[in-house]
């Protein structure tokens, strides 16, 4: 890799192994489509963690435009971690905060966005996800404990989008969801990548049928 | 050399409480348990400027409704009572000729001691547990984490308008517990020993110094950042399992109740004795 590569990338995996498995080295180009395949559950979870600065891994690097995440100090690591929009495969919401409070929580945080000004935004991707109405003001003011798992990923999903970041990462979103929902919102996720196009999107997938279905430039596999 | 220590030991020595472990665990939890308050207290005053963020104002004035605005009713009521009591036991003491001896009495009972505690327990009593638990399943769920992968620092998000609301919100109801308890009590020494309202509540008000009032908010800003930070501490080393929230809640509801009462006699011995 020469260094106007290394420049051009704004994510990057260098040599990231833990104690069982292994991540490839792998340079993520602005506008690319990214797959990372994982044989078990256990693999996810860990690709997951590593990826996120959870569990650092026992050696590598994880480079997010030029800078390492595992080396960040801890005034630097937020910042770090804000350049991308993680959606976990549980939601990960707070569960103190309805729906609202948990969509526009780090868009207001990190921006100051007023609410009122994402009202708009959050109606058209529900649309997208044919969520509207009186289901989507319903759905509004649920707290996450009455949530399904699938209106869970939603959430988590849009609220990753509403930062509008340049790069974000998918945790297994068609796992466990019907073929018609999956496809769904694979198309939302789908039209948010082309909105940008310098937008980096990397799927984590377990190996299950629908996964082939995602579209990707590259794939990378987790190695045991 | 065992045998001659263990005969050199007195006999009060080799009582349980007073074994060396078990003595040094209680004092060495104690010194982690302050260095874990003053941790929380010092992050708290180094990051007052996360106020600037709408959502950490959010998560203060829940805290200041929840711990201030809801608990009102139940202030109220113990308030009344307390009031009733302590004044009409007072009165029954010394007689109702004497209204500037009960306004002197109960302004050393109530309005010094009594008040400042009662509010405090009442906001363990609410506040505590809840924070305590609220915390730990957060941390439990992973949704520390989640907010960490979101660019935001959790103390900031969590701890620093919380300590700041409890603690704000728990001054304020000590203020409103000592208003509610003198009024009451008088009204029903008025009601029951026909002593004039306006007469005592006149002697309390010519005792009452600025000094006074101040040392009552002093101690309920103390008793409201000790029960915060003790609250959190207790919520955010919760880390393995579920079996571990009502330990840590009932460990935060004892050790604040201790602490109030330990601080209580410390700022009265200061400023009192």
């Amino acid at each position: 890799m020469t260094p106007s590569d290394e420049q051009a990338s704004v994510f990057a995996l260098r040599g990231v192994a833990g104690h069982r498995f292994r991540l490839p080295d792998s340079e993520f180009m602005p506008g690319q489509t990214a797959r990372i395949t994982c044989a078990s559950q256990d693999e996810r979870l860990w690709v997951w963690k590593t990826l996120t600065g959870v569990s650092p891994p026992v050696k590598g690097n994880l480079i997010i435009r030029g800078r390492s995440l595992y080396r960040a100090s801890a005034a630097e690591r937020p910042a770090l971690l804000r350049e991308i929009g993680w959606v976990p495969q549980d939601g990960g919401l707070v569960s103190n905060l309805k729906t609202w409070e948990n969509l526009i929580l780090p868009v207001s945080y990190h921006k100051g966005t007023a609410a009122a000004e994402l009202e708009e935004e959050v109606t058209r991707l529900f649309a997208r996800l044919a969520v509207t109405g009186p289901a989507l003001r319903a759905l509004m003011s649920c707290l996450p404990d009455r949530l399904h798992p699938l209106e869970q990923r939603w959430i988590a999903t849009v609220r990753a989008m509403l930062m509008r970041p340049d790069i974000i990462v998918y945790d297994a979103p068609f796992s466990g969801v019907e073929r018609d929902h999956a496809q769904t919102l694979l198309r939302l996720i789908t039209d948010f990548h082309r909105e940008n196009p310098a937008r980096v999107s990397v799927f984590l997938l377990p190996n299950e049928p629908f996964s082939e279905r995602v579209p990707a430039d590259v794939t990378y596999a987790v190695e045991s | 050399v065992r045998e001659r220590t263990t005969t050199r030991r007195p006999d009060w020595f080799n009582n349980r409480v007073l074994k060396p472990e078990t003595l040094g665990r209680p004092f060495v939890n104690m010194l982690i348990y302050w260095r874990g308050v003053f941790y929380l207290l010092r992050y708290t005053l180094t990051h007052l400027s996360a106020f600037t963020i709408a959502p950490v104002r959010a998560v203060f004035e829940r805290q200041i409704y929840f711990t201030g605005i809801q608990a009102l009713g139940a202030i109220s009521y113990i308030a009344l009572i307390a009031g009733a009591i302590i004044i009409g036991q007072i009165t029954s003491l010394i007689g109702s000729a004497s209204p500037q001896a009960t306004a002197r009495v109960l302004l050393w009972v109530l309005v010094r001691e009594l008040g400042p505690l009662l509010s405090a327990i009442i906001v363990i009593a609410r506040s505590s547990a809840a924070t305590a638990s609220e915390l730990a399943l957060m941390g439990l769920r992973g949704e520390l984490d989640s907010l960490r992968r979101m660019g935001i620092e959790p103390f900031d998000y969590l701890i620093v308008p919380r300590i700041t609301g409890m603690t704000l919100a728990t001054a304020a109801v000590t203020v409103y517990f000592l208003i509610i308890a003198v009024v009451s009590g008088f009204v029903v020494v008025w009601l029951t020993n026909d002593v004039s309202f306006g007469v005592s509540i006149e002697s309390v008000v010519v005792l009452l110094t600025p000094f006074e009032v101040l040392m009552s908010l002093l101690k309920g800003f103390v008793f409201g950042l000790t029960i915060a930070a003790t609250s959190c501490l207790y919520g955010l080393r919760v880390e393995s399992s579920v079996t571990d929230v009502p330990r840590a809640v009932t460990s935060a509801v004892l050790r604040n109740v201790i602490t109030v009462f330990v601080l209580d006699a410390i700022i009265t011995y200061l400023f009192f004795l």
